[in-house]
């Protein structure tokens, strides 16, 4: 064989293996971004599902305590904003708005001790904790997924490919600082 | 010769430079131990008695096998900085409690250092053990007994009565299976008063001395055969998880 044709077979390897690894590349970006909307879609879930809770742990707390309005007041003020809430950050703030409103709802059973001792009380705090560990949880894979994501797409040389195919990166799901009222350490690495 | 060996080499660095990049380990789940073998119990703070931990082991044994469903206990002395919620949840998915297809696991963490105890139910079981009920476990049959340091009967009751739970889901009658206690509810602060039991002491040894005298202590070598039979049986092999996965479904509490 010519020296010439093995540069041509070298050169005509490299081509491929670029090829593949462009194949490979797009196509692991767009698992990881599935992966970020498919973690995002369970915050949503949980979010909801919080949502849904509250009318009734607002009910049994207002049956021993119904002039503590405040409080009630915070908690559909925040449960509104999250609804319209347009972007993951916003919904992120209004969120942390919402847990810290709900934390001074269950607060106030320390003063009622009938409410604290109801069995329904407790339960719906389990519901509410319980939900709220979830979206922990689901927010935690969702930062995750997103700093992963948003990693390959700025790392060489899949940013290469993101730029020719148009990926964007994706926001993470974090309340601003002002928002934070337990600042969870865990948190500070996503 | 010199020149056909070029590309080669080019080939070579292309590929060192392109795959390099894509090796990133990620790590996860930092300052989780491994299972122990008998995998039901990891008994870490060193606060069950042997009799509780081969009663759970032969129980979740069975359970699994029944069911594929899988009932662990862990306890830690300490778990560090991090909540006890974030703990379980990756200590869950790192052993992959549970069968994967299912994710029917269920674990009961005692963080005996920080006085605080969680279970957390996977996706599959979250239907059959809400957060409620999670709840309401751990203060019935629990929490009573971890207050006054009981943490193998506390540890055991919850167990048992999670484990009714989970053989219900399964259209199983848990009190159908001779083997199993029923969950006995803790409450604040009573004991057996003393007298019952030194008299209770009195009454076996009387029994075993008339077991030896009449039957040559039949009865009483069988018991203990018995006992040690069962002793023995988690000691085969290895189990794992099964790769259930939860989402932070259960419930914390502190005593």
């Amino acid at each position: 064989m010519k020296t010439g044709t093995k540069v041509l077979i070298a050169v005509a390897a490299v081509v491929v293996l670029l090829a593949l690894l462009v194949i490979g590349g797009y196509n692991g970006l767009v698992s990881k971004n599935e992966e970020v909307e498919r973690q995002y879609s369970e915050i949503d879930n949980q979010l909801q599902r919080r949502s849904d809770l509250i009318p009734n742990l607002v009910a049994t707390v207002k049956q021993y305590a119904a002039h503590e309005t405040a409080v009630f007041t915070a908690v559909s003020d925040a449960r509104a904003r999250l609804v319209g809430a347009s972007s993951r950050a916003e919904q992120a703030d209004a969120d942390a708005e919402l847990s810290s409103a709900l934390s001074r709802l269950l607060a106030i059973a320390e003063a009622y001790p009938e409410l604290k001792a109801n069995e329904n009380f407790i339960n719906l705090q389990d519901e509410l904790a319980g939900t709220e560990n979830r979206i922990a949880n689901a927010r935690r894979y969702y930062n995750e997924a997103a700093r992963n994501y948003n990693t390959s797409i700025r790392r060489f040389p899949t940013n290469i490919i993101a730029n020719l195919f148009g990926f964007e990166g994706v926001e993470y799901f974090q309340a601003s600082e002002g928002n934070k009222e337990n600042p969870d350490v865990g948190d500070l690495f996503n | 010769m010199m020149r056909a060996i070029r590309p080669a080499k080019l080939i070579i660095v292309l590929l060192c430079l392109i795959i390099v990049p894509w090796l990133t380990l990620t790590v996860h789940g930092a300052g989780i131990p491994s299972p122990k073998p008998a995998f039901y119990v990891n008994d870490f703070a060193g606060v069950l008695d042997e009799a509780t931990e081969q009663y759970i082991i032969n129980r979740a044994a069975a359970l699994e096998s029944r069911t594929t469903a899988q009932l662990v206990v862990v306890t830690m002395s300490d778990i560090g900085e991090r909540a006890i919620e974030e703990y379980a949840n990756d200590l869950f998915n790192k052993w992959g409690i549970g069968s994967a297809d299912k994710d029917n696991g269920v674990l009961i963490l005692l963080d005996v250092g920080g006085r605080q105890s969680r279970i957390e139910v996977g996706y599959g079981l979250e239907g059959a053990l809400p957060d409620g009920k999670t709840g309401r476990i751990q203060d019935d049959y629990m929490i009573p007994y971890f207050k006054q340091n009981d943490f193998s009967q506390g540890v055991r009751q919850g167990f048992n009565a999670l484990l009714a739970e989970i053989y219900t889901e399964y259209g199983i009658d848990a009190a159908s299976i001779p083997d199993i206690e029923p969950a006995v509810r803790g409450n604040d602060g009573f004991s057996i008063p003393e007298p019952i039991i030194i008299a209770g002491a009195v009454l076996i040894g009387i029994l075993i001395l008339i077991d030896f005298k009449v039957s040559g202590g039949a009865f009483t070598l069988a018991l203990f055969s018995m006992f040690f039979r069962g002793g023995r049986g988690g000691g085969g092999g290895t189990i794992r998880g099964g790769g259930g996965r939860s989402g932070g479904g259960g419930s914390t509490r502190r005593w």
